[in-house]
C-alpha cells in the first residue's frame, strides 16, 4: 500500500523533471511562428536561424569561453588551497576553508550586486575581466568540495614515499598527488564549468548589449517576447546538458543511489 | 612552525588574495555602503527604511513564505522520490535514467528551466489544456503572476538538490542496522521511524537547508514566472542596482537578506542536530 | 524431555538457482551452546539468517518452541541476533541500544531502562549507559550487542561470528564471558563461526557444515575420534588421509598394502582412511602392539610445544606429532619406524 503510494508519487515526480525539457524541445521543432506543443509539423528552421544570428553565435561563444577561463583558474587556485588546507595545520586553517566555501550559500544576486558596486570604484565593470572574477569567486567552491575529500591522508605516505625516493614537491605534486585526485578534478571541474555556463544572476549586473551570455541573453529576451528560436536556444543548452551528463556517466559514473551491498 | 608556514603561504597566498580582492572586499563595501550616506555620513537609515516600511515586510513575508512552500512540498515529494529510487528500484538502467533525468535540469540554466514553465503554464499551455481536457477545470486557470506558478517552477528547480541528498544519506544506511531492528522486534514502519528517518534525517535536512537558501534567494525564476505581478526580495535588489542605482539602500536590502537568510539557516541547523552530542 | 527450542526439518534454499542450503535437519535443545562451524560460503550465515527470518526458505520448515515460524517476520520471531559487526544504532546511546528490543514490545520507557541497565551490567557495561557506540572500543561494542540481544529473554540466540573482529587475546577472554553469561541465562546459543578451535572451546555440540550441506552434528571431540566424512576429519584437527582401495576379498588396503583391514560390508563406494598426527609413534625401533611401518625421516618443524615430523612411507607422506622428549636422537634421512594402532585408524567415504 505504501509503496504503491510511493511509486506514485515518484513517477509523477519524475514525469514533472521531464516535461518541461520534452516541452521545450519539442516546441523548438514546431513549424508555426509561435511556440506550440505539441509541435506542429517538424522543421530544424529555428536551430538554422539561431545558428544565422550572429548574435546568439556571439553569446555562446562568450558563455564558453567565460566558462573555459572561470574553470582554468577556480581550478589553478582551489588545487593549491586545498592540499595547504588538507596537509597542513595552521593558524586561520578553518576560516580559510569557511570563506573559500561561503559562495556555495551566498545568494548570487547579493554577490553580483556587491561586484558592480565594488567594480566600479576600482574600473573593473561591464568587461570580461569583471565577469570572470565574479565567476571564478562562484565555482570556486565545487572544486575545492570534489578535490578536499580525496586528499586522504592515506595519501601523505605516498606523497612521503615519493619525497623519500628523491623527487621534489612539485614533481611530488605531478606525478603523485595529481593522478590521485584526478576524479574529483574532473568532476569538481565540470560542475564549476556547468556552474558558470549557466549563470543568470551574478553575469546580469556585468554584461552589456555587446557583451552577453547565452543566459542572460535568452533571460533579456524572454522578458519581451516567445517565438520558437527561445526554445531552439533552450533546446540546444538542453541537448548539450544530456550529452555531458551522459559522458560523465559513462567516464565517472553517476550511479550516486545506486543499491546497498550487504 | 616556519617549517609548515612557508609552504602554506605559497600554496595559499594566491587563492587567499583573490578571495580578498574578489569576494571579501565587495562584501566589504556593500556593508559599508549600507551604513553610510551617499556623502559618506555613518547612518542606519536605510535599515530603518526598510523595517518602517511596511512594503518591504509584505515582500519579506512573500519571498520567505514561497521558500518555506517550495521547501515542504520539495521535502514531500522528494524524500519518496529518493526512497523509490534507492530502495524500490531493482533495474539498474532504469534508475541509472531516472539520475540522469534529475542531474540534466541541474547542468541546464534556470532561465530553460523557468521558460520552460513558462510555454508550459501560460493560458493555452499545456497544464492548462491538461486540466480542461480532464475535466478538472472549465477556464484556464492563471498560473503565472501567482504565487502557484512560481511555486511549481521553484519546486522543479529545487527538488533534483533534496532527492540526492536525501538519497546519499538513505543508500548509507547500513542493511545490517535495519535486520538488527527487526530482529529486536521492530515493525518495518517502527524500522523506518526510530532507525532509517533519524538516519536519513542529516541529509534530509542538508537538502532543506539547501533548498530553502537557494528558494529565498532565487531572482530568474520568480521574474520570469510572476509576470511583474509579485515581487521578491532579490528583485528589490536587482532593481536598486539596475534602475534605481541607490547603492547604499541596496546594500541594505543585499545585507538584510543575507542576515535573515543565514539566520534561518542556522535555526534549521540547531534543529536538526542530534540531540546528544 | 521437553520439545526442543529450535527445530529445523528439510530447510533448503537457493540463491539464484545455486543451492546455498540442501536438506538442513537440525535440534537444538534448550540452554544448548552449538556452533554452526565451516569454511567460508558453505552456508552456516544462510542458515542463521533463515532462522532469524531475514531470509526465507524454498522447502523446509523451522519451529520455535514447537511453533512453527518458517513464514513469519523476523520482528515476529522470538530469537535474538548478535550481528557480525554488532549493528549497534550509530544514532542512539548505548543505554537505549540495549533498551530497544523492550521499548518495540511496548514496555513502559522506565522498565525498559531499568532492564537495560541491567543488561548492560550482566555483561560489564554499568555506567556506559550514556555513550554513543563510536565512543566504544571494539570489545565494548561487542558486548553492547551482547546485552541489547538478550535483555529481552529470548530462549535463542543467534551468534553471526561475534568474535572475528576482536584481536586474538581479547577474543579468548570473550569467549569464556560468553560462555559464562550462557551458562547463567541458561539461554540456547547458536554460534556461527569458521574457527575450529572456538567451536571446540565453546560449544556443546557443533554442527559441521560444508556446501549448504550439514557433514556432521556431535561433540568436538566425538567429531574428531569419530568423523563422519572426510570433510570432517579434514576440517576438524588435522589429518593424515590415506587412499583406500577395496581388493577382490572384501579387505581393504592402504598405504599400497601395507596396511589391510579385514572385510566390512559398511562401507560402500569409495573411502579414506584417516590417522591423526598424535596416533603416530616414530622410533628406531618397532613398538610392542603396534604395526610397525618402515619410513625415513624428510622434515622435522619445532612449533615449540610439540614438532611436527614428515615420515616418507613407499610413495606416501605421513605427518607425526611428537613431544620435544620425543625428538631426541631423530635426524633427517633417519629410517625409522612408524609404529600405528589399526584402532585408531578410521574409515571414511570419499575420495582421498
Amino acid at each position: 500500500m505504501v509503496s504503491a503510494l510511493i511509486r506514485i508519487v515518484s513517477f509523477a515526480a519524475l514525469a514533472y523533471l521531464a516535461l518541461p525539457l520534452v516541452v521545450l524541445v519539442g516546441a523548438s521543432l514546431t513549424t508555426t511562428s509561435f511556440l506550440a506543443f505539441p509541435p506542429q509539423g517538424l522543421t530544424l528552421a529555428w536551430y538554422g536561424k539561431m545558428l544565422g544570428d550572429p548574435s546568439y553565435v556571439s553569446a555562446f561563444l562568450i558563455s564558453t569561453v567565460l566558462a573555459v577561463a572561470a574553470t582554468i583558474v577556480a581550478v589553478a587556485l582551489a588545487v593549491p588551497a586545498a592540499i595547504a588546507i588538507a596537509r597542513y595545520r595552521f593558524p586561520g586553517r578553518t576560516l580559510l576553508a569557511e570563506t573559500l566555501m561561503s559562495p556555495l550559500i551566498l545568494p548570487h544576486v547579493v554577490l553580483g550586486a556587491a561586484l558592480l558596486q565594488y567594480g566600479s570604484a576600482i574600473g573593473l565593470v561591464r568587461s570580461f575581466p569583471a565577469l570572470l572574477v565574479g565567476h571564478v569567486v562562484i565555482i570556486m567552491p565545487f572544486v575545492l568540495r570534489a578535490v578536499l575529500p580525496q586528499l586522504s591522508d592515506e595519501q601523505r605516505s605516498l606523497e612521503e614515499a615519493s619525497a623519500d625516493l628523491g623527487a621534489r614537491p612539485l614533481t611530488t605534486f605531478f606525478l603523485v598527488t595529481l593522478p590521485q585526485i584526478r576524479s574529483g578534478l574532473v568532476s569538481g571541474a565540470i560542475f564549476a564549468f556547468i556552474a558558470s555556463w549557466i549563470n543568470v544572476e551574478l553575469s546580469i549586473f556585468n554584461t552589456t548589449a555587446e557583451l552577453t551570455t547565452i543566459p542572460v541573453k535568452l533571460f533579456n529576451y524572454v522578458q519581451y517576447t516567445i517565438d520558437p528560436t527561445i526554445a531552439a536556444v533552450s533546446g540546444l543548452t538542453i541537448i548539450v546538458a544530456a550529452v555531458v551528463i551522459v559522458v560523465l556517466d559513462l567516464t565517472i559514473g553517476l550511479d550516486v543511489l545506486s543499491e546497498r551491498r550487504r | 612552525m616556519s617549517g609548515t608556514l612557508r609552504p602554506v603561504l605559497l600554496l595559499c597566498a594566491l587563492p587567499a588574495a583573490f578571495f580578498v580582492a574578489f569576494f571579501l572586499a565587495p562584501m566589504a563595501v556593500v556593508l559599508i555602503a549600507s551604513l553610510t550616506t551617499p556623502a559618506g555620513q555613518p547612518t542606519f537609515a536605510h535599515y530603518l527604511r526598510i523595517l518602517a516600511d511596511a512594503y518591504h515586510w509584505d515582500v519579506l513575508w512573500v519571498t520567505f513564505r514561497i521558500g518555506a512552500r517550495t521547501t515542504l512540498v520539495c521535502v514531500l515529494i522528494g524524500y519518496p522520490l529518493a526512497w523509490y529510487l534507492v530502495r524500490i528500484v531493482k533495474w539498474r538502467p532504469w534508475r541509472r535514467f531516472c539520475v540522469i533525468l534529475l542531474v540534466v535540469p541541474l547542468f541546464t540554466s534556470n532561465i530553460v528551466r523557468s521558460f520552460g514553465w513558462m510555454v508550459l503554464l501560460g493560458r493555452n499551455g499545456l497544464v492548462n489544456d491538461g486540466l480542461i481536457g480532464l475535466g478538472l477545470i472549465e477556464r484556464p486557470m492563471r498560473f503565472l503572476g501567482t504565487e502557484l506558478g512560481i511555486l511549481i517552477g521553484l519546486v522543479y528547480i529545487l527538488l533534483p538538490f533534496i532527492v540526492l541528498a536525501v538519497g546519499n544519506a538513505l543508500a548509507k544506511v547500513d542493511p545490517a542496522l535495519e535486520d538488527a531492528s527487526a530482529d529486536l522486534g521492530a515493525t518495518p514502519a517502527g524500522t523506518f521511524r526510530t532507525i532509517i528517518f533519524p538516519l536519513s534525517l542529516p541529509g534530509l535536512m542538508a537538502g532543506a537547508v539547501m533548498v530553502f537558501m537557494l528558494a529565498v534567494s532565487a531572482y530568474v525564476t520568480p521574474a520570469l514566472l510572476s509576470g511583474g505581478r509579485i515581487t521578491v526580495f532579490s528583485m528589490l535588489i536587482f532593481q536598486q542596482y539596475s534602475s534605481v542605482f541607490d547603492f547604499n539602500y541596496g546594500g541594505a536590502l543585499s545585507i538584510t537578506m543575507l542576515v535573515l537568510t543565514l539566520a534561518l539557516v542556522a535555526i534549521a541547523g540547531r534543529l536538526s542536530e542530534p540531540r546528544r552530542a | 524431555m521437553s520439545a526442543p527450542i529450535l527445530a529445523i526439518d528439510g530447510l533448503s534454499k537457493h540463491f539464484g538457482g545455486q543451492p546455498a542450503l540442501t536438506a538442513i535437519e537440525l535440534a537444538v535443545e534448550q540452554g544448548e551452546f552449538i556452533a554452526l562451524l565451516g569454511p567460508s560460503g558453505c552456508g552456516k550465515t544462510t542458515l542463521l539468517r533463515c532462522i532469524a527470518g531475514f531470509l526465507s526458505p524454498e522447502a523446509g520448515t523451522i519451529r520455535l518452541a514447537g511453533e512453527d515460524v518458517t513464514r513469519l517476520p523476523p520482528y515476529r520471531r522470538p530469537l535474538n541476533t548478535v550481528f557480525q559487526n554488532y549493528a549497534l544504532f550509530p544514532h542512539m546511546s548505548v543505554a537505549d541500544n540495549v533498551a530497544y528490543g523492550p521499548c518495540r514490545q511496548g514496555t513502559p520507557k522506565g522498565q525498559a531502562a531499568k532492564r537495560a541497565a541491567e543488561a548492560l551490567e550482566l555483561v560489564g557495561l554499568a555506567g556506559f549507559g550514556e555513550r554513543l557506540p563510536a565512543q566504544l572500543s571494539g570489545g565494548q561494542q561487542q558486548r553492547v550487542a551482547l546485552a541489547r540481544a538478550i535483555v529481552n529473554r529470548p530462549q535463542l540466540l543467534l551468534l553471526d561470528e561475534p568474535l572475528s573482529a576482536l584481536d586474538l587475546k581479547l577474543r579468548k577472554k570473550v569467549q569464556g564471558e560468553l560462555k559464562q553469561i550462557q551458562h547463567r541465562l541458561g539461554i540456547a546459543f547458536l554460534f556461527v563461526t569458521h574457527d575450529q578451535e572456538e567451536a571446540m572451546t565453546m560449544a556443546d555440540r557443533i554442527v559441521l557444515m560444508n556446501r549448504g550441506r550439514i557433514e556432521q552434528i556431535g561433540r568436538g571431540q566425538d567429531i574428531y575420534a569419530r568423523p563422519a566424512t572426510r570433510f570432517a576429519a579434514d576440517f576438524i584437527g588435522d589429518a593424515n588421509l590415506l587412499a583406500a582401495e577395496r581388493r577382490g576379498d572384501g579387505s581393504v588396503s592402504l598405504l599400497d598394502g601395507a596396511i589391510i583391514l579385514p572385510a566390512s560390508d559398511e562401507q560402500q563406494g569409495a573411502f579414506t582412511g584417516v590417522l591423526r598426527p598424535e596416533d603416530i609413534l616414530v622410533g628406531t625401533e618397532p613398538a610392542a602392539g603396534r604395526l610397525a611401518l618402515p619410513a625415513v625421516v624428510s622434515e622435522i618443524v619445532h612449533v615449540g610445544s610439540h614438532a611436527s615430523v614428515a615420515l616418507t612411507v613407499g610413495a606416501t607422506t605421513l605427518t607425526a606429532r611428537l613431544a620435544p622428549s620425543a625428538l631426541a636422537g631423530l635426524t633427517t634421512s633417519q629410517p625409522v619406524f612408524a609404529n600405528i594402532r589399526l584402532a585408531d585408524l578410521s574409515l571414511v567415504p570419499g575420495d582421498a
